[in-house]
Protein backbone atom coordinates (compact mmCIF):
# COMPACT_ATOMS: atom_id res chain seq x y z
CA UNK A 1 0.00 0.00 0.00
CA UNK A 2 1.06 3.42 -0.73
CA UNK A 3 0.53 6.93 0.59
CA UNK A 4 0.26 9.67 -2.31
CA UNK A 5 0.45 13.11 -1.42
CA UNK A 6 -1.86 15.10 -3.16
CA UNK A 7 -1.06 19.48 -2.55
CA UNK A 8 -0.43 18.33 0.97
CA UNK A 9 -3.30 15.81 1.94
CA UNK A 10 -2.48 12.19 2.14
CA UNK A 11 -4.31 9.74 0.62
CA UNK A 12 -3.84 5.85 0.39
CA UNK A 13 -3.50 4.39 -3.05
CA UNK A 14 -6.24 1.74 -2.72
CA UNK A 15 -4.53 -1.04 -4.78
CA UNK A 16 -1.05 -3.21 -4.45
CA UNK A 17 2.25 -2.67 -6.51
CA UNK A 18 4.71 -5.15 -7.61
CA UNK A 19 8.05 -2.94 -8.68
CA UNK A 20 10.75 -1.32 -7.59
CA UNK A 21 9.17 -0.01 -4.22
CA UNK A 22 11.28 3.07 -3.60
CA UNK A 23 11.69 4.36 -6.86
CA UNK A 24 7.89 4.29 -6.95
CA UNK A 25 7.80 6.28 -3.90
CA UNK A 26 9.85 8.62 -4.79
CA UNK A 27 8.37 9.93 -8.24
CA UNK A 28 5.05 9.06 -6.93
CA UNK A 29 6.17 12.14 -4.53
CA UNK A 30 7.20 14.62 -7.63
CA UNK A 31 4.12 13.73 -9.34
CA UNK A 32 1.94 13.83 -7.05
CA UNK A 33 3.16 17.61 -6.03
CA UNK A 34 3.38 18.78 -10.24
CA UNK A 35 0.89 16.53 -11.82
CA UNK A 36 -2.47 18.98 -12.01
CA UNK A 37 -5.36 17.11 -10.79
CA UNK A 38 -8.01 18.11 -13.21
CA UNK A 39 -11.75 17.04 -12.97
CA UNK A 40 -11.84 14.84 -15.57
CA UNK A 41 -8.86 12.56 -14.40
CA UNK A 42 -11.21 10.12 -12.08
CA UNK A 43 -10.16 9.19 -9.18
CA UNK A 44 -6.55 11.11 -9.21
CA UNK A 45 -5.03 8.57 -6.99
CA UNK A 46 -5.87 5.91 -9.42
CA UNK A 47 -4.12 8.38 -11.82
CA UNK A 48 -1.43 9.61 -10.91
CA UNK A 49 -0.34 6.28 -8.92
CA UNK A 50 -1.26 4.12 -12.70
CA UNK A 51 1.20 6.74 -13.90
CA UNK A 52 4.13 6.40 -12.12
CA UNK A 53 3.18 2.74 -12.28
CA UNK A 54 3.20 2.55 -15.87
CA UNK A 55 6.55 4.44 -16.19
CA UNK A 56 8.14 2.38 -13.60
CA UNK A 57 7.21 -0.98 -15.30
CA UNK A 58 5.68 -1.74 -12.49
CA UNK A 59 2.48 -3.88 -12.25
CA UNK A 60 -1.00 -3.11 -10.56
CA UNK A 61 -2.23 -5.83 -8.91
CA UNK A 62 -5.79 -4.88 -7.70
CA UNK A 63 -7.18 -1.28 -8.02
CA UNK A 64 -10.69 -0.50 -6.06
CA UNK A 65 -11.87 3.53 -7.54
CA UNK A 66 -14.19 5.16 -4.90
CA UNK A 67 -17.84 4.75 -5.31
CA UNK A 68 -19.94 7.58 -6.86
CA UNK A 69 -21.80 9.13 -4.21
CA UNK A 70 -25.75 9.40 -5.79
CA UNK A 71 -26.83 12.73 -7.03
CA UNK A 72 -23.48 14.35 -7.04
CA UNK A 73 -22.13 15.31 -10.30
CA UNK A 74 -18.67 15.71 -10.56
CA UNK B 1 -31.15 47.93 12.38
CA UNK B 2 -30.64 44.33 12.56
CA UNK B 3 -33.53 42.26 10.90
CA UNK B 4 -34.52 40.73 13.90
CA UNK B 5 -35.17 44.30 15.13
CA UNK B 6 -36.91 45.39 12.18
CA UNK B 7 -39.48 42.47 12.34
CA UNK B 8 -40.23 43.51 16.19
CA UNK B 9 -40.57 47.26 15.16
CA UNK B 10 -43.15 45.55 12.73
CA UNK B 11 -45.38 44.19 14.60
CA UNK B 12 -45.13 47.20 17.38
CA UNK B 13 -45.99 48.91 14.48
CA UNK B 14 -49.06 46.81 13.38
CA UNK B 15 -50.22 46.76 17.06
CA UNK B 16 -50.05 50.58 17.16
CA UNK B 17 -52.16 51.67 13.62
CA UNK B 18 -54.18 54.01 13.66
CA UNK B 19 -56.47 55.04 10.58
CA UNK B 20 -54.84 58.21 9.76
CA UNK B 21 -51.69 55.84 9.66
CA UNK B 22 -53.16 53.52 7.54
CA UNK B 23 -55.02 56.05 5.39
CA UNK B 24 -51.20 57.88 5.00
CA UNK B 25 -49.34 54.29 4.07
CA UNK B 26 -52.24 53.45 1.35
CA UNK B 27 -51.71 57.12 -0.04
CA UNK B 28 -48.14 56.34 -0.17
CA UNK B 29 -48.64 52.90 -1.77
CA UNK B 30 -50.80 53.90 -4.36
CA UNK B 31 -53.03 51.12 -2.86
CA UNK B 32 -56.98 51.30 -2.22
CA UNK B 33 -58.38 52.78 1.28
CA UNK B 34 -58.40 49.64 3.37
CA UNK B 35 -59.49 49.53 7.59
CA UNK B 36 -57.30 48.77 10.05
CA UNK B 37 -57.79 45.24 9.95
CA UNK B 38 -57.76 45.00 6.07
CA UNK B 39 -54.47 46.72 6.43
CA UNK B 40 -53.03 43.72 9.18
CA UNK B 41 -53.98 41.04 6.75
CA UNK B 42 -52.51 42.59 3.79
CA UNK B 43 -49.28 42.90 5.66
CA UNK B 44 -49.17 39.50 6.75
CA UNK B 45 -47.59 39.24 3.83
CA UNK B 46 -45.14 41.79 4.86
CA UNK B 47 -42.64 43.80 3.16
CA UNK B 48 -39.23 45.37 3.72
CA UNK B 49 -39.79 48.75 1.71
CA UNK B 50 -43.59 48.66 3.17
CA UNK B 51 -42.05 49.08 6.61
CA UNK B 52 -40.28 52.31 5.32
CA UNK B 53 -43.48 53.52 3.82
CA UNK B 54 -45.22 52.86 7.32
CA UNK B 55 -42.36 54.72 8.93
CA UNK B 56 -42.74 57.37 6.69
CA UNK B 57 -46.75 57.35 7.32
CA UNK B 58 -45.84 57.66 11.11
CA UNK B 59 -43.80 60.59 10.72
CA UNK B 60 -40.99 59.25 11.99
CA UNK B 61 -39.06 59.29 8.85
CA UNK B 62 -38.38 61.42 5.71
CA UNK B 63 -36.73 59.20 3.85
CA UNK B 64 -36.29 55.52 3.45
CA UNK B 65 -34.31 54.31 6.39
CA UNK B 66 -33.36 50.63 4.93
CA UNK B 67 -31.17 50.45 2.10
CA UNK B 68 -33.19 48.20 0.05
CA UNK B 69 -31.49 45.30 -2.39
CA UNK B 70 -34.76 43.61 -3.48
CA UNK B 71 -33.65 40.56 -5.36
CA UNK B 72 -36.82 38.13 -7.52
CA UNK B 73 -37.42 34.83 -5.77
CA UNK B 74 -36.58 32.57 -8.95
CA UNK B 75 -39.50 30.40 -10.96
CA UNK B 76 -38.17 27.74 -8.74
CA UNK B 77 -38.29 29.44 -5.48
CA UNK B 78 -41.55 29.17 -3.91
CA UNK B 79 -41.41 33.07 -3.65
CA UNK B 80 -41.95 33.72 -7.73
CA UNK B 81 -43.31 36.77 -8.39
CA UNK B 82 -42.22 37.89 -4.54
CA UNK B 83 -39.00 40.35 -4.14
CA UNK B 84 -36.88 39.18 -1.82
CA UNK B 85 -35.41 40.48 1.33
CA UNK B 86 -31.91 41.47 2.03
CA UNK B 87 -29.70 38.57 2.50
CA UNK B 88 -32.63 36.42 2.06
CA UNK B 89 -34.92 35.29 -0.09
CA UNK B 90 -39.20 35.94 0.28
CA UNK B 91 -41.45 38.57 0.89
CA UNK B 92 -43.37 40.61 -1.95
CA UNK B 93 -43.34 44.05 -3.01
CA UNK B 94 -46.12 46.26 -1.55
CA UNK B 95 -49.17 46.07 -3.46
CA UNK B 96 -48.16 42.59 -4.39
CA UNK B 97 -49.22 39.03 -3.35
CA UNK B 98 -53.03 38.34 -4.83
CA UNK B 99 -53.90 41.78 -5.03
CA UNK B 100 -51.22 42.43 -8.13
CA UNK B 101 -51.43 39.17 -9.71
CA UNK B 102 -55.35 40.02 -9.62
CA UNK B 103 -56.80 37.09 -8.05
CA UNK B 104 -59.39 36.75 -4.92
CA UNK B 105 -58.08 35.34 -1.67
CA UNK B 106 -60.61 32.63 -1.75
CA UNK B 107 -58.80 31.68 -5.16
CA UNK B 108 -57.75 28.34 -5.68
CA UNK B 109 -53.97 27.08 -6.02
CA UNK B 110 -54.53 25.98 -9.37
CA UNK B 111 -55.49 30.03 -10.19
CA UNK B 112 -52.96 31.60 -8.15
CA UNK B 113 -50.09 29.45 -9.98
CA UNK B 114 -51.95 30.26 -12.91
CA UNK B 115 -51.44 34.32 -12.21
CA UNK B 116 -48.20 33.97 -11.19
CA UNK B 117 -46.78 31.86 -14.66
CA UNK B 118 -48.77 34.82 -16.25
CA UNK B 119 -47.22 37.63 -14.02
CA UNK B 120 -43.43 36.42 -14.32
CA UNK B 121 -44.25 35.96 -18.50
CA UNK B 122 -45.25 40.02 -18.54
CA UNK B 123 -42.48 40.91 -16.06
CA UNK B 124 -39.68 38.86 -18.36
CA UNK B 125 -40.82 40.55 -21.68
CA UNK B 126 -41.06 44.30 -19.67
CA UNK B 127 -37.92 43.92 -18.24
CA UNK B 128 -35.63 41.52 -20.47
CA UNK B 129 -32.21 43.48 -21.53
CA UNK B 130 -32.68 45.10 -25.29
CA UNK B 131 -31.32 42.09 -27.78
CA UNK B 132 -31.86 39.25 -24.89
CA UNK B 133 -33.08 36.30 -25.84
CA UNK B 134 -36.50 35.29 -24.46
CA UNK B 135 -36.46 32.12 -22.57
CA UNK B 136 -39.20 30.60 -23.38
CA UNK B 137 -37.58 30.49 -27.13
CA UNK B 138 -34.20 28.62 -26.85
CA UNK B 139 -33.81 25.97 -28.63
CA UNK B 140 -35.81 22.63 -28.06
CA UNK B 141 -34.86 21.05 -30.99
CA UNK B 142 -32.07 19.88 -33.02
CA UNK B 143 -33.17 21.80 -35.89
CA UNK B 144 -33.66 24.74 -33.41
CA UNK B 145 -30.29 24.57 -32.02
CA UNK B 146 -28.17 24.07 -35.56
CA UNK B 147 -30.20 27.33 -35.84
CA UNK B 148 -29.54 28.61 -32.74
CA UNK B 149 -25.49 27.73 -33.89
CA UNK B 150 -25.73 29.32 -37.41
CA UNK B 151 -26.67 32.80 -35.62
CA UNK B 152 -24.15 32.84 -33.08
CA UNK B 153 -21.49 31.33 -35.12
CA UNK B 154 -19.83 34.87 -36.18
CA UNK B 155 -19.77 36.30 -33.15
CA UNK B 156 -18.10 33.30 -31.49
CA UNK B 157 -15.37 32.59 -34.05
CA UNK B 158 -14.81 36.59 -33.44
CA UNK B 159 -13.82 36.00 -30.17
CA UNK B 160 -11.74 32.93 -31.25
CA UNK B 161 -9.79 34.22 -33.22
CA UNK B 162 -8.75 36.97 -30.62
CA UNK B 163 -7.84 34.00 -27.94
CA UNK B 164 -6.02 31.73 -30.65
CA UNK B 165 -2.40 33.07 -30.41
CA UNK B 166 -2.38 32.46 -26.32
CA UNK B 167 -1.39 29.06 -24.97
CA UNK B 168 0.90 27.68 -27.60
CA UNK B 169 4.24 27.30 -26.52
CA UNK B 170 1.89 25.27 -23.10
CA UNK B 171 0.60 22.69 -25.31
CA UNK B 172 3.99 21.94 -26.81
CA UNK B 173 6.04 22.14 -23.29
CA UNK B 174 3.36 19.79 -22.01
CA UNK B 175 4.58 17.00 -24.19
CA UNK B 176 7.74 17.59 -23.24
CA UNK B 177 7.33 16.99 -20.06
CA UNK B 178 5.47 13.80 -20.57
CA UNK B 179 9.20 12.58 -22.02
CA UNK B 180 10.20 14.55 -19.16
CA UNK B 181 8.79 12.38 -16.76
CA UNK B 182 9.21 9.40 -17.93
CA UNK B 183 13.11 9.93 -18.15
CA UNK B 184 12.69 10.84 -14.43
CA UNK B 185 11.33 7.51 -13.45
CA UNK B 186 13.67 5.73 -15.83
CA UNK B 187 16.57 7.66 -13.84
CA UNK B 188 15.35 6.42 -9.98
CA UNK B 189 15.28 2.66 -11.41
CA UNK B 190 18.68 2.91 -12.57
CA UNK B 191 19.72 4.64 -9.83
CA UNK B 192 18.28 2.27 -7.06
CA UNK B 193 19.42 -0.55 -9.27
CA UNK B 194 22.99 0.72 -9.31
CA UNK B 195 22.78 1.00 -5.58
CA UNK B 196 21.81 -2.53 -4.78
CA UNK B 197 24.73 -3.69 -6.90
CA UNK B 198 27.15 -1.59 -4.94
CA UNK B 199 28.90 -4.01 -2.57
CA UNK B 200 28.12 -2.33 0.89
CA UNK B 201 31.10 -3.88 2.21
CA UNK B 202 33.54 -2.02 -0.05
CA UNK B 203 35.07 1.55 1.51
CA UNK B 204 33.89 3.52 -0.83
CA UNK B 205 29.95 2.51 -0.34
CA UNK B 206 28.80 5.33 0.81
CA UNK B 207 30.59 7.97 -1.30
CA UNK B 208 29.57 6.16 -4.18
CA UNK B 209 25.87 5.56 -3.40
CA UNK B 210 25.55 9.64 -2.87
CA UNK B 211 27.15 10.01 -6.47
CA UNK B 212 24.39 7.44 -7.70
CA UNK B 213 21.70 9.77 -6.27
CA UNK B 214 23.35 13.32 -7.28
CA UNK B 215 23.03 11.96 -10.88
CA UNK B 216 19.76 10.86 -10.19
CA UNK B 217 18.29 14.42 -8.19
CA UNK B 218 19.99 16.38 -11.26
CA UNK B 219 17.52 14.62 -13.84
CA UNK B 220 14.74 15.25 -11.15
CA UNK B 221 15.43 19.41 -10.71
CA UNK B 222 15.65 19.49 -14.36
CA UNK B 223 12.03 17.98 -14.48
CA UNK B 224 11.11 20.54 -12.22
CA UNK B 225 12.03 23.27 -14.06
CA UNK B 226 10.51 22.10 -16.84
CA UNK B 227 7.54 22.13 -14.79
CA UNK B 228 8.08 26.29 -14.22
CA UNK B 229 8.42 26.87 -17.35
CA UNK B 230 5.63 24.90 -18.39
CA UNK B 231 3.46 27.31 -15.02
CA UNK B 232 4.81 30.15 -16.67
CA UNK B 233 3.54 29.45 -20.14
CA UNK B 234 0.27 28.72 -18.69
CA UNK B 235 0.32 31.79 -16.94
CA UNK B 236 0.52 33.46 -20.48
CA UNK B 237 -1.69 31.09 -21.67
CA UNK B 238 -4.37 32.32 -19.10
CA UNK B 239 -4.14 35.57 -21.02
CA UNK B 240 -6.78 34.75 -22.90
CA UNK B 241 -9.35 34.36 -19.81
CA UNK B 242 -9.16 38.26 -20.10
CA UNK B 243 -10.13 37.96 -23.40
CA UNK B 244 -12.82 36.08 -22.47
CA UNK B 245 -14.07 38.61 -20.39
CA UNK B 246 -13.54 41.58 -22.57
CA UNK B 247 -16.89 43.73 -24.18
CA UNK B 248 -19.12 41.85 -21.70
CA UNK B 249 -21.88 44.38 -21.20
CA UNK B 250 -23.43 43.57 -18.57
CA UNK B 251 -21.58 40.57 -16.12
CA UNK B 252 -23.58 38.13 -14.19
CA UNK B 253 -23.29 38.28 -10.63
CA UNK B 254 -23.79 35.23 -7.83
CA UNK B 255 -25.03 34.63 -4.55
CA UNK B 256 -21.90 32.70 -2.95
CA UNK B 257 -22.77 30.58 0.30
CA UNK B 258 -19.58 29.68 2.45
CA UNK B 259 -20.00 26.98 4.84
CA UNK B 260 -16.71 26.61 5.90
CA UNK B 261 -13.50 29.18 6.34
CA UNK B 262 -11.37 27.73 3.69
CA UNK B 263 -13.99 27.90 1.61
CA UNK B 264 -13.55 31.81 1.46
CA UNK B 265 -10.25 31.23 -1.01
CA UNK B 266 -12.59 30.23 -3.43
CA UNK B 267 -15.23 32.94 -3.23
CA UNK B 268 -12.85 34.84 -6.23
CA UNK B 269 -13.10 31.86 -8.35
CA UNK B 270 -16.83 31.45 -8.29
CA UNK B 271 -17.43 35.33 -9.21
CA UNK B 272 -14.77 35.20 -11.56
CA UNK B 273 -16.51 32.35 -13.54
CA UNK B 274 -19.91 33.65 -13.38
CA UNK B 275 -18.71 36.74 -14.82
CA UNK B 276 -17.69 35.68 -18.41
CA UNK B 277 -21.31 35.22 -18.06
CA UNK B 278 -23.62 38.14 -19.13
CA UNK B 279 -26.24 38.36 -16.92
CA UNK B 280 -28.49 37.80 -19.48
CA UNK B 281 -27.31 34.38 -20.46
CA UNK B 282 -29.06 33.31 -17.31
CA UNK B 283 -32.57 33.44 -16.11
CA UNK B 284 -31.73 34.36 -12.65
CA UNK B 285 -28.96 35.12 -10.31
CA UNK B 286 -27.54 32.03 -9.52
CA UNK B 287 -26.80 30.18 -5.98
CA UNK B 288 -23.35 28.78 -5.67
CA UNK B 289 -22.63 27.34 -1.61
CA UNK B 290 -18.99 26.12 -1.46
CA UNK B 291 -18.07 23.24 1.01
CA UNK B 292 -15.26 21.21 1.59
CA UNK B 293 -14.81 18.01 0.34
CA UNK B 294 -15.85 14.66 2.78
CA UNK B 295 -12.54 13.25 4.07
CA UNK B 296 -11.44 9.98 2.20
CA UNK B 297 -12.75 11.60 -1.22
CA UNK B 298 -10.45 12.92 -4.18
CA UNK B 299 -12.66 14.32 -6.71
CA UNK B 300 -14.62 17.32 -6.51
CA UNK B 301 -18.47 17.33 -6.92
CA UNK B 302 -21.62 19.22 -7.05
CA UNK B 303 -24.84 18.10 -5.68
CA UNK B 304 -27.78 21.13 -6.98
CA UNK B 305 -26.40 24.37 -5.89
CA UNK B 306 -23.35 22.84 -3.33
CA UNK B 307 -19.95 22.30 -4.52
CA UNK B 308 -17.75 20.25 -2.53
CA UNK B 309 -14.03 20.89 -2.83
CA UNK B 310 -10.44 20.34 -1.85
CA UNK B 311 -9.16 23.39 0.39
CA UNK B 312 -6.56 23.60 -2.51
CA UNK B 313 -8.69 22.71 -5.35
CA UNK B 314 -7.07 25.16 -8.20
CA UNK B 315 -9.14 28.02 -9.76
CA UNK B 316 -10.19 25.91 -13.00
CA UNK B 317 -11.65 23.21 -10.94
CA UNK B 318 -13.98 25.29 -9.06
CA UNK B 319 -14.87 27.33 -12.68
CA UNK B 320 -15.94 23.23 -13.40
CA UNK B 321 -17.60 22.64 -10.50
CA UNK B 322 -19.46 26.18 -10.92
CA UNK B 323 -20.22 24.88 -14.14
CA UNK B 324 -22.42 21.78 -12.97
CA UNK B 325 -24.44 24.48 -10.51
CA UNK B 326 -25.24 26.88 -13.17
CA UNK B 327 -26.30 24.29 -15.31
CA UNK B 328 -28.46 22.94 -12.18
CA UNK B 329 -30.24 26.56 -11.45
CA UNK B 330 -30.70 27.68 -15.61
CA UNK B 331 -33.26 25.77 -17.67
CA UNK B 332 -31.18 27.55 -20.63
CA UNK B 333 -27.75 26.43 -19.94
CA UNK B 334 -29.08 22.91 -19.59
CA UNK B 335 -31.02 22.93 -22.02
CA UNK B 336 -28.07 23.81 -24.47
CA UNK B 337 -25.66 21.65 -23.10
CA UNK B 338 -27.95 18.72 -23.47
CA UNK B 339 -28.83 19.92 -27.57
CA UNK B 340 -24.88 20.04 -27.62
CA UNK B 341 -23.92 16.71 -26.30
CA UNK B 342 -26.75 15.15 -28.33
CA UNK B 343 -25.73 16.68 -31.56
CA UNK B 344 -21.71 15.69 -31.28
CA UNK B 345 -22.39 12.16 -29.83
CA UNK B 346 -25.45 11.27 -32.33
CA UNK B 347 -25.18 7.29 -33.28
CA UNK B 348 -22.78 6.96 -30.40
CA UNK B 349 -22.50 4.30 -27.76
CA UNK B 350 -21.56 4.98 -24.29
CA UNK B 351 -18.90 3.17 -22.87
CA UNK B 352 -16.98 2.78 -19.47
CA UNK B 353 -14.29 5.92 -18.72
CA UNK B 354 -12.66 2.97 -17.08
CA UNK B 355 -9.43 4.18 -15.43
CA UNK B 356 -10.08 5.17 -12.10
CA UNK B 357 -13.85 5.68 -12.57
CA UNK B 358 -16.30 3.88 -11.09
CA UNK B 359 -17.65 0.92 -13.27
CA UNK B 360 -21.13 2.51 -14.22
CA UNK B 361 -19.42 6.20 -14.90
CA UNK B 362 -19.78 5.90 -19.18
CA UNK B 363 -19.72 8.30 -22.04
CA UNK B 364 -19.98 8.85 -25.30
CA UNK B 365 -16.53 10.42 -26.23
CA UNK B 366 -16.82 12.02 -29.49
CA UNK B 367 -13.63 13.88 -30.32
CA UNK B 368 -13.78 15.84 -26.82
CA UNK B 369 -11.07 17.51 -25.78
CA UNK B 370 -11.32 14.76 -23.20
CA UNK B 371 -14.17 11.58 -23.46
CA UNK B 372 -15.39 12.93 -20.35
CA UNK B 373 -16.97 15.95 -21.89
CA UNK B 374 -19.36 13.10 -23.24
CA UNK B 375 -20.00 11.66 -20.14
CA UNK B 376 -23.72 10.48 -19.61
CA UNK B 377 -25.55 10.94 -16.14
CA UNK B 378 -28.71 9.68 -15.45
CA UNK B 379 -30.74 12.85 -15.15
CA UNK B 380 -30.04 14.64 -17.97
CA UNK B 381 -27.09 16.50 -16.35
CA UNK B 382 -23.88 16.54 -18.61
CA UNK B 383 -20.11 17.77 -18.41
CA UNK B 384 -20.62 20.06 -21.25
CA UNK B 385 -20.64 23.34 -19.80
CA UNK B 386 -18.59 21.84 -16.57
CA UNK B 387 -15.78 21.43 -18.98
CA UNK B 388 -16.28 23.69 -21.13
CA UNK B 389 -16.09 26.33 -17.97
CA UNK B 390 -12.67 24.04 -17.12
CA UNK B 391 -10.89 24.90 -20.22
CA UNK B 392 -12.37 28.34 -20.64
CA UNK B 393 -10.92 29.49 -17.20
CA UNK B 394 -7.50 27.39 -17.70
CA UNK B 395 -6.82 27.81 -21.12
CA UNK B 396 -8.73 29.28 -23.59
CA UNK B 397 -6.51 29.25 -26.70
CA UNK B 398 -6.07 25.84 -26.19
CA UNK B 399 -9.54 24.86 -26.12
CA UNK B 400 -10.21 27.32 -29.22
CA UNK B 401 -7.77 25.08 -31.29
CA UNK B 402 -8.79 21.92 -30.17
CA UNK B 403 -12.39 22.18 -30.56
CA UNK B 404 -13.54 25.52 -32.12
CA UNK B 405 -17.21 24.29 -32.25
CA UNK B 406 -16.66 23.50 -28.47
CA UNK B 407 -15.56 26.86 -27.70
CA UNK B 408 -18.16 28.54 -30.28
CA UNK B 409 -20.73 26.79 -27.90
CA UNK B 410 -19.38 27.58 -25.19
CA UNK B 411 -18.91 31.62 -26.54
CA UNK B 412 -22.75 31.67 -27.74
CA UNK B 413 -23.98 30.25 -24.14
CA UNK B 414 -22.02 32.41 -21.86
CA UNK B 415 -23.07 35.32 -23.98
CA UNK B 416 -26.59 34.99 -23.84
CA UNK B 417 -26.23 34.69 -27.60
Amino acid sequence: MITLSIAGDEYFYRGEWEGPDAAIRRVLTMLSDTITVTPDMGDPVYVIGHQVAEMLGARVISYEPPPEVPGRVY
Amino acid sequence: MSQVNIQRSIRWQLDNLTPAMVSTFCDIAELEPMTEDEFRDWWSDWTWDGLDYLLVARGESEEPMIEIDLREGSSLSGNYGHAGIPGSRGGSMPGGGHRQLGVGRGASDEEKKEAVAQRRKERDEEEAPQGAPSYGDYPKDQAQFAEWQKRTATMAEDIREKVLPYGVQAEALEQELTSAYEGLAQAWIQAYDQIESLDKSASGYDEAKAQILRQAEEVQQKTEQLVQRLNRAQEGGLAGTYIMGAGIESPATVTVGISHPEGRHHEASVRSTISMFEARALEQVPNVHIAPLPEGRARACCSGDIIEVRRDSPAFVIAHETGHAIEHQSARVATLAQMFLEKRTAGETAKPLGGGYAADEVAKPDKFPSPYCGKIYDRGSTEIVSMGLTYMSSNPAKFAKDDPEYFRFMVGVMRGL
